[in-house]
Formats: C-alpha cells, structure tokens, sequence
C-alpha cells in the first residue's frame, strides 16, 4: 500500500513540475471541434473561428469591423455597385507551395454561389458572372448589393487550390498563416507556421495546440494550472475563478451578440402588443447582467448592438425597467393576474440559461409565471429555430460584419424570422437598405429598421455580453474583432 | 455447445441493442440537418444537406443499409466530424481512453479492496474490522462524480499533482496521458474498492472456515501464511467474479467521470453525438459499449458453471 | 453490526424528515433570488450560505431531496415486482423462455442507464418522469438477473426436488418453496437498490437531464455549484454530502438487513 501511495505520489509530482511551455508555442483551449474544413460545407461558427487562421479569401475583417486587403492587394466598385475588380496580391502561395491565381479565385467563388453545390449559395443571388482577367478577378452583380464585399470576407468565401477539393474537409489547404498539421476529433488540433506567408512577419508563434475542452470547468482549471494558456471564450459564470491570479490576464471586449428573449408573435398572448410591451418593462436588463453576465455586457434595445459602431441607434430608453407599467400593461390586455407560459432555454449555453432563470424571476413580479424548459441545442434548433413551435426562449444572435445580415431575418417571410415578426414598411425597407449605395442614407435605413422592431416589441433585447479572453500574462497582442473569429497570427510571448 | 450457444445469444443480444438504439435515435426530436445548419438555417439548404446525408431515405432502409455495412466492419462516417472521420475511427480513438481507464480502475480497486478485506476477515468483530466496514460503506456512498469534483479541486487546482482535466494522445505523450488517467481511475476506484473490500471479506470468512484451514491452523502453519496464502488464494475465484461484474459498472460510471474530467472516451463520445444528433456515431460508439459490456458477460457466463457445479449438470 | 441497521436507520429518518419537513417550511423560498448577493458563505443568516444566485443552499437541500426519494421508491417498486416475475419465470421455467427473457434482460443492462435517460429525455422531454423511467428499466434486469440465478441454484436444492417428486404444482413450488428463500436477499438488494436510484437520480441531474431549473436537485445543484468549488465550496460541498448521507444511510440499512436476515455473513 506504502509503495503505490508514493508511487502515485511521485508520478503526481512529475505532472506537477512539467517544465513550461517553450515560448513560441502557444496552447490554446476550445469547447468542440470543428464541423468541416471545407469552406462550402461548414457551417460551424466554431470552425470559421480557427479557418481564419489556415484560410484566406480575397479580403477579410479588420478588428475595427472595416474590411481590408487579404489574397486581393486592392479592388475597386464601379459608381453603379454592380462591378468589383480584385487584384490579386504577387507571390501569395497556398500550403502546398503553388502560387495563387486568378483562376483559382473564380472556381472557388463559382463554386460557392452555386445553388446545387453550395448551401451557402443563397447569399450570392446577386452575383451575374465570375471571371479571371490576368491577375485580375472580376464580379459583377445583376444588382447593387450593398452587403457583397462584406460576405467575401466570411469563411464561405475563401479561396482554396482546386486540386485540394476532396481532400479540404480533413486537411485543409489554405493560404493564412498557419497550416493545420494534425487532427485529433474530441482531443486536439495543430497548427504549425506557414513559413512562406505572403506577410513575412507573420504568424510570430511557431505551433498553436487548440485543446478540445467542452467543460468550462476544466477549462478554468487548466488556465489556473497552466496547462493551458489562452481561453479566447470564457463563460462569464466563471470570471471570478480566474480573477486576480498573478499568471493570468482578462482582456473583455464586446462580443457583437444580440442576447434577447424571442417571442413568439404569433401566439395569443404575446399576439397583443400591449402583453409584449409589459414584458420589456417587466425585464430589468441592469440584474441580468449583473447576475448572469456577472457585470459584463452592454444593455440593448434592438437586434444590433454598438459594436457595429455608426450603424447601431442606442434605444435602451424606450423601456425603462418598471414593473408597476407592466402590470397596468397587462391589465389593459385583459390580463390582470397575468398569466403563464413556457421559456425554453438552450442546455450548452450558461449565459442564456442563467438570463432565462432571472427573467422568470422578474417576471413572476408582474404575475407571469414562466416553466422553465431546458432543453439540448438539438431539440432547441429543430423545436424552436426551425419549426418555430415555442412561446418564449432565450438566445443569441451572432453578429456580422453588414447590419442587413442581422436584421434581415425580421423580413416578414424569412425562415429565419423566429419570432413571427410581420411589418410590411419593415420589409420595404429591407428591400431598399440593400439597394442603396450611399452609406449615410443606409446608416438611416437601418437605424429606422432598428428602431421599428424596439417600437413593435417584437422581443425583449438583452445585452451584448462581453467576450471575456483569458491568458497567461506573457501572451501579448491579443486583437478582438466585431465578427467571430479568433486570430493567432499577432499572438507573440514576451516577458 | 454451451459457448456456442452463449456466443449465439450474445450476438442476438447485440442484434436487438442495435435495433433498439435504431429505432430510439430515430424517435428522437432533433434532425441533424437542422443542428448542422444552425441558427442560420432556411428551408433550401435543409434540403440539400439532407439528401447530403441520406436522411431522405425511410428508416428501415437506413438500418439495413447500416446493418450490412456493419456487417463488413464499416460503421459508417460521422456527420458532425467531417467526412474522412469514420465512426470506426472515432470509436478506435476512444477505446484507448475507456478500456485503461476501466482497468487500471478495476487494478487500483482491487488493490485497496484485497488487503483490506483479508485483513478485516482476518480480525473479524474486532475494532479495525468495523472501522474497515464503515470505511467501505462510507466508500460505497459517495457519488463518484462529487468524489471528481472535489479531487480535481484539491489534487490538480490547489495541490497541481494532477492535471485538471482533459488527456493528450498516447502516441504525442504517453507519460503524460498515462498521468491524466490516474486521477480519474482513482476516483472510479473507490465506490467498486469499497464493494469489493466487503466481497473479499466475505469470501475469505467462508474460506476461513473450511476445513483444510483448520487443519493448517491445528499444524501450526501462522496465521499470516493461512490468510495470504491458503484462504486468500481460495477466495480469488469468486473475487474476480464479482470483479467482472464490478467492471460493467465501472464501464458504465465511465459515462459520468469522463465528463466530469473531459476524458475524449467512449462515454463523453456517446454523449456529444447524442447531443449532435450524430446518428452514425452513437449507433456506432453505443454498439460498441454493449458489445464491451456483453463480451465481459459472456465471459463470467463461461466462469460460472466453472464455480458453481450446480449450474454445469443442467447446461 | 447491531449497530450498523441503527445507525442506517438514523440517518435515513433524518434525510425524510429534512425532506419532509421542507413541504411545509424552508427558511427561504428555495427559489428566490438574490441576485446583489451571491456565493455568500455560511453563517447566522444563511446556514450554509447561498449560490451564485443569492439563493439560500440549506432552503435548496432541503427541497433538493425529493426528486431522489422518489426516484429510489419507483425504481425499488417496478424493479423489485416486475424484475423479480421476469427473474422468476426465467430461474423457473428455463428452456427458450429463459433464453429470451435473459437476452432482453442481458441486453437492457448492457445499454448503460445514462444512455437509456438520454433516449427518455429525448422522448419524454428532460425532466423527473425520464429519470424515473431510466432508473426503472435500469434496475428490472439487476433484480431479474438476481432472482434467476438464485431460482438456479434453489430449484436443484432437495426440498425443492422432493416437492417435485411428490407430486406439487409449479406456483406451489415458485411461491412456497423458492421464493421465500429469495426474500432476504431481494430485500436486501432493494435497500441497495434504493440506494443506488439516490446515486442515479445525483448523477444524471449532474448532466443535467433530470429536475430542470429553478427547481433544486442535489444533483444539479452540484453541477451549478461545480464552477465555483474553487471559489466558494460550501455551494459543491453540502449538496454532495446530502447525498453521500443519504445512501449511506440506505446502505447501512441494507447491511442490518442482511445481518439480521441472513447472520451467516
């Protein structure tokens, strides 16, 4: 018994003494794996997450939210919207060390925009004819689409050699700065430094090891022991177990999520305005953030947040938290003892969960009482998302780079529209945002846009949470961007 | 004939478990396409992943298809993992996480477990016999996970002997995978160690009494010889019995532990995929961890008659 | 071991009689939220201090019990009467019956009960009733397995052969001779039973699959608390030890029992 305690003992010590990390290795954790490599067939937010480091498309996000140069040096919009003319970057090679062409930007946009290969071809209605004129690509569009250039900085849109196609879904090949070297599913990816990226100065790192790690828990752990040296997505439940230790930073910046309860427009009660109204003064945003964002996130009132800077309007004033409001509300909507309704709330998601939880508690002030439905991410897409059979739920919606692409899914036909949202002036308008080129005139377009559906009630808006990265404190040149992307490539050590 | 017949019922058994497991996914609200697509999902693309996969297809041919498949060692491919991760992989690269895990569980168990029931057999009603039982029953009580919780909290976040979780791959870091396991298996350990400290106990009363004992004891062989060697050597065969059994509920709670520590196993494999919706995977992974569990029967099947003769003359 | 069925006894009277006692009185609504203070830790006010919520954990606990209660009887009363007629007929009868009653039973208790909670949750929505139904299916083949090898080993033994010989009916010999002799051990492995639903019911609510919130499980509360053990650990510590009281108690009256039942061991 003596021997296997000191053996154990002894092994333990090892463990704990595991010399540290070499200082151009980085470990970095994550909560599941990617989907699929292939830029056409993921669908994952997760997988775009690290495809950022491996892919590149002709252009791509800048952590401002602008869009700058990535395989296409420079590129130009003709003044009627309907032509861009990309040109290509001299000497950008793919990992398999052919250089890039213009042909390989045409197949792979081709490819992408067309509706019997791509699911993703829906976004690129738009788009008349691809073509390769020297190292020049040229799109032209059958109408001004005021959101094109945006798209093209998304994963969907990246530019890959066309000899890969098969290979892509498994061993992508790309032309970022890392190059993806091993694949472990349910354990851990590798990425190893393209040598010959087009920007010799990037990547700094030699090796970036992304652990899969699906517990928060074990995450925390892990950074508390230094397993792990970078959490770039921390559930904000468990900020204060990493706060002031000595070895780690928390750098929060604004996630760009649309947090709301959705409701369900189209059932009695929440059918009668007068009952949506009562729910917005009846959640008090202050408490959710504080208790399930743990004092992180900005209150909204709209499906944008100020992370899109000029195109978001602040509309948190229109409902004040005020119970006393709410109550009258209801009384006027013929519900005077209020009334109860399910809140499904999505299992993986703690952020969610927790908001859901303290808006049941809030609302049973007013007299609504609210069951609580956890329910898996699975049952949460088909029940709630696709067939849209639910009362109320809480959730986020991811940000992108273009406010069309937020706000469209309140369009009155829309699949995407969970709440049942129907305004004919809402969907003109959505119709004339994308055809307008001036970018004053759309910046009104849209904060109108946002401004009706706060006036309707069509939800109660929560919060943009932070995004809270966690890292050891020697990591250096963290960047935060508006879309959902992690960077590696600026990450360096330094003492 | 007997092993022949009990071969034949096992893979019945497995034939049905596959059917039930079949027909149970197939109930289950939640369609993958849907889950692939995400909150960005529109009826078009629905579609197209759909007949991607061969979800448009009735679930009759879906499972023959499967079935004969099956048959010729091919499980199919993940639907969530990308394409060139087939089911087989997945479950391969699983294994080694579960199968150690399960052992060196069931080795750390028994080696709490025997010294602390021949020692308490051998003290019986005495002092330290009662303090080993209630030490056992203590044992028994505490849920394995909390039991996780609490070791990871103390031996990796506060002591840092142990990593908090999570394993590497033995062929990147044997030494280190061997590491991360030692926690977890200790803490599976300890409800079987306490079971099976009282199954030993008893087992070597029983010995204890017999009468080639006695007649050790009455030629004055010492009592230290009699408990090691004779009476402990006796009480085995129905220890490792029990222990077999103790290994399917070890398999089991490897479920729980394994997300409990982010152990990439067997268990956490067939949670994940239940959760994605990955049909292919949990048909694959649950297929496997019968078959686990009903290979581990059919091998106690075969040792009972060897211990109970009573069964062998009727069989 | 006198002592041991006392003492088991014990402790479970004190776990009822929390959880009973929570119907008519907590010191908080166990649901109630505080949200300006949470993962305070014990003291006069909150006797064992409160949760990321504000919420007061003793309220929680002593409400946090009953999903586990009634898992342990539903699973004690369909395992024990519908394991035992399956375990029986096949202990009895032998032959093909045998050879497809223990196949099914062989093949439910190879599907581990977290799977079969996952396939009801998914059926029946998360929630007690799919817990209830995991733990039930998951215990009728254990007292079926149990009660056919006992049936195997008594139905060779002399009483039961003479009966035979003389001439006694087949329910004559199940319910007169055989089964009596089965009680003890059948009672014993129901406290067990008991026991292990309580573990079941903890370890399932841990993943989440069972009582769903605001409601509190001892379970769940271990999974809520499990991110902030670090950080305050009276939240992942009583619930826990709530639980390991409670199948100790079950298992130590298991034990008296067993003693009391059958001295030989």
């Amino acid at each position: 018994m003596h021997k296997l305690l000191c053996l154990i003992l002894v092994i333990g010590l090892i463990a704990g003494c595991s010399p540290a990390p070499v200082s151009d290795e980085l470990v970095v954790a994550i909560p599941t794996d990617p989907d699929n490599f292939h830029p056409h067939q993921s669908v994952a937010a997760a997988t775009a997450e690290i495809a950022y480091n491996i892919y590149e498309g002709l252009v791509k996000a800048a952590p401002d939210g602008s869009i700058i140069p990535a395989l296409a040096a420079e590129w130009d919009i003709s003044p009627d919207g309907l032509k861009y003319t990309f040109t290509l970057r001299e000497g950008a090679k793919f990992h398999n060390g052919r250089e890039v062409t213009a042909d390989d930007a045409v197949y792979c946009l081709s490819r992408l925009a067309n509706p019997e290969i791509s699911p993703k071809s829906r976004d690129y209605t738009s788009v008349q004819t691809i073509e390769a004129k020297g190292n020049q690509v040229i799109i032209t569009l059958t109408k001004p689409d005021a959101v094109f250039l945006a798209l093209l900085t998304e994963f969907g849109a990246s530019i890959y050699p066309r000899e890969a196609e098969e290979q892509l879904s498994t061993k992508p090949i790309g032309t970022g700065p890392f190059v993806l070297t091993a694949w472990e599913p349910n354990n851990s990816l590798t990425l190893d430094k393209f040598e010959q990226y087009w920007n010799p100065q990037l990547p700094k790192l030699e090796k970036v090891t992304l652990k899969i790690i699906p517990e928060p828990t074990t995450m925390v752990n892990s950074l508390l022991t230094g397993h792990v040296d970078l959490v770039p997505r921390l559930e904000p439940d468990y900020l204060h177990q990493v706060e002031d230790q000595p070895d780690l930073q928390i750098i929060d910046s604004p996630m760009n999520l649309v947090q709301l309860m959705a409701i369900n427009n189209s059932v009695p009660p929440f059918d009668d305005i007068r009952v949506r109204q009562a729910l917005n003064y009846a959640v008090n945003r202050q408490e959710i953030i504080q208790g399930a964002g743990w004092g992180k996130g900005t209150a909204i009132g709209s499906n944008l947040t100020p992370a899109m800077g000029p195109w978001y309007i602040d509309l948190t004033d229109m409902y004040p938290y005020n119970p006393e409001k709410a109550k009258e509300l209801l009384t006027e909507a013929g519900y005077p003892q209020g009334f109860s309704a399910t809140l499904h709330l999505p299992a993986p998601y703690p952020l969610h969960r927790n908001a859901g939880e303290i808006i049941a508690d809030q609302l049973e002030a007013v007299g609504i009482k609210l069951k609580l439905e956890v329910i898996e991410w699975g049952t949460w897409l088909e029940q709630v998302n696709a067939n849209r059979d639910y009362e109320l739920t809480v959730v986020g919606f991811t940000g992108r780079l273009d406010p069309h692409t937020m706000l469209n899914r309140y369009q009155s036909q829309s699949g995407r529209n969970i709440s049942y949202f129907n305004n004919p002036e809402y969907d003109e308008l959505l119709v004339q945002g994308l055809e307008e080129t001036d970018p004053a005139a759309r910046v009104e377009i849209y904060q109108q846009l946002q401004t009706i559906l706060a006036q309707e009630a069509s939800n109660v808006y929560i919060m943009d949470p932070s995004q809270i990265a966690v890292m050891s404190r020697d990591l250096k040149g963290w960047a935060n961007y508006p879309v959902y992307v992690l960077d590696l490539a600026p990450l360096y050590r330094s003492k | 004939m007997y092993w022949l017949k009990k071969l034949a019922g096992m893979l019945a058994t497995l034939l049905l478990v596959s059917m039930l497991t079949f027909g149970a996914l197939y109930l289950i609200p939640g369609d993958p396409a849907v889950l692939i697509l995400g909150t960005e999902a529109e009826p078009h693309d629905l579609e197209l992943v759909r007949s991607q996969l061969g979800l448009d297809r009735p679930v009759t041919a879906q499972y023959t298809r499967w079935l004969s498949d099956a048959v010729h060692g091919d499980f199919g491919d993940s639907i969530t993992f990308s394409k060139g991760y087939s089911v087989s992989r997945l479950v391969a690269s699983a294994l080694p996480v579960t199968i150690p895990l399960a052992v060196v569980a069931i080795l750390l168990s028994l080696l709490l477990a025997t010294p602390l029931g021949a020692f308490a057999a051998s003290r019986r009603g005495g002092k330290l016999d009662s303090l080993i039982l209630t030490l056992s029953q203590t044992g028994l009580s505490i849920p394995a996970f909390w039991l996780g919780i609490l070791a990871i909290q103390f031996f990796a976040v506060d002591l840092g002997w142990f990593p908090p979780g999570s394993m590497p791959k033995w062929s990147a870091d044997p030494a280190g995978a061997a590491v991360s396991l030692l926690l977890p298996a200790l803490v599976l350990a300890v409800p079987r160690a306490a079971i099976l400290t009282r199954i030993v106990r008893t087992a070597m009363l029983e010995a204890l009494g017999e009468e080639y004992i006695r007649t050790a004891r009455g030629k004055g062989v010492s009592e230290w010889v009699i408990v090691s060697k004779h009476a402990l050597k006796n009480a085995l065969v129905s220890i490792s019995t029990v222990a077999g059994i103790q290994l399917i509920q070890l398999l089991a709670g490897t479920i729980v532990i394994e997300q409990v520590f982010s152990l990439p196993g067997l268990g956490r494999l067939i949670l994940s995929s239940v959760l994605l919706r990955d049909l292919p995977v949990v048909q694959g992974a649950v297929f496997a961890g019968a078959a686990l569990i009903l290979a581990v029967n059919f091998l106690l099947d075969s040792v009972y008659p060897l211990i109970d003769p009573r069964i062998r003359g009727v069989a | 071991m006198q002592k041991s069925w006392l003492k088991g006894s014990l402790l479970v009277a004190v776990m009822v009689l929390i959880t009973v006692a929570g119907f008519f009185y907590t010191p908080y609504p166990p649901n109630q939220m505080n949200i300006q203070r949470p993962l305070e830790p014990p003291d006069s006010e909150h006797l064992l201090g409160t949760d990321n919520f504000g919420r007061d954990i003793f309220s929680r606990i002593m409400v946090g019990g009953r999903p586990a209660f009634e898992a342990g009887m539903i699973a004690v009363l369909l395992g024990l009467t519908l394991g035992t007629i399956w375990g029986a007929a096949a202990g009895y009868f032998r032959g093909w019956l045998e050879e497809i009653l223990m196949r099914m039973a062989d093949g439910l208790y190879s599907l581990p009960s977290v799977l079969m909670a996952l396939l009801a949750v998914t059926l029946l929505g998360p929630g007690q009733a799919s817990i209830l139904v995991a733990v039930s299916l998951a215990n009728i083949p254990i007292f079926a397995r149990l009660t056919r090898s006992l049936f195997l080993s008594l139905r060779e033994r002399e009483y039961v052969l003479a009966a035979r010989a003389i001439g006694s009916s087949d329910s004559r010999i199940i319910f007169r001779h055989i089964l009596p002799n089965c009680l003890s051990t059948l009672l014993v492995q129901a406290s067990i039973s008991f026991a292990a639903a309580v573990l079941a019911e903890a370890s399932l609510s841990y993943l989440g699959l069972g009582t769903q919130p605001p409601d509190a499980s001892w379970g769940r509360m271990l999974k809520e608390a499990q991110g902030f053990a670090g950080l305050a650990p009276w939240a992942a510590i009583f619930p826990g030890l709530a639980i390991a009281l409670t199948v100790l108690g079950f298992n130590r009256l298991g034990d008296g029992l067993r003693d009391r039942l059958d001295p030989k061991l």
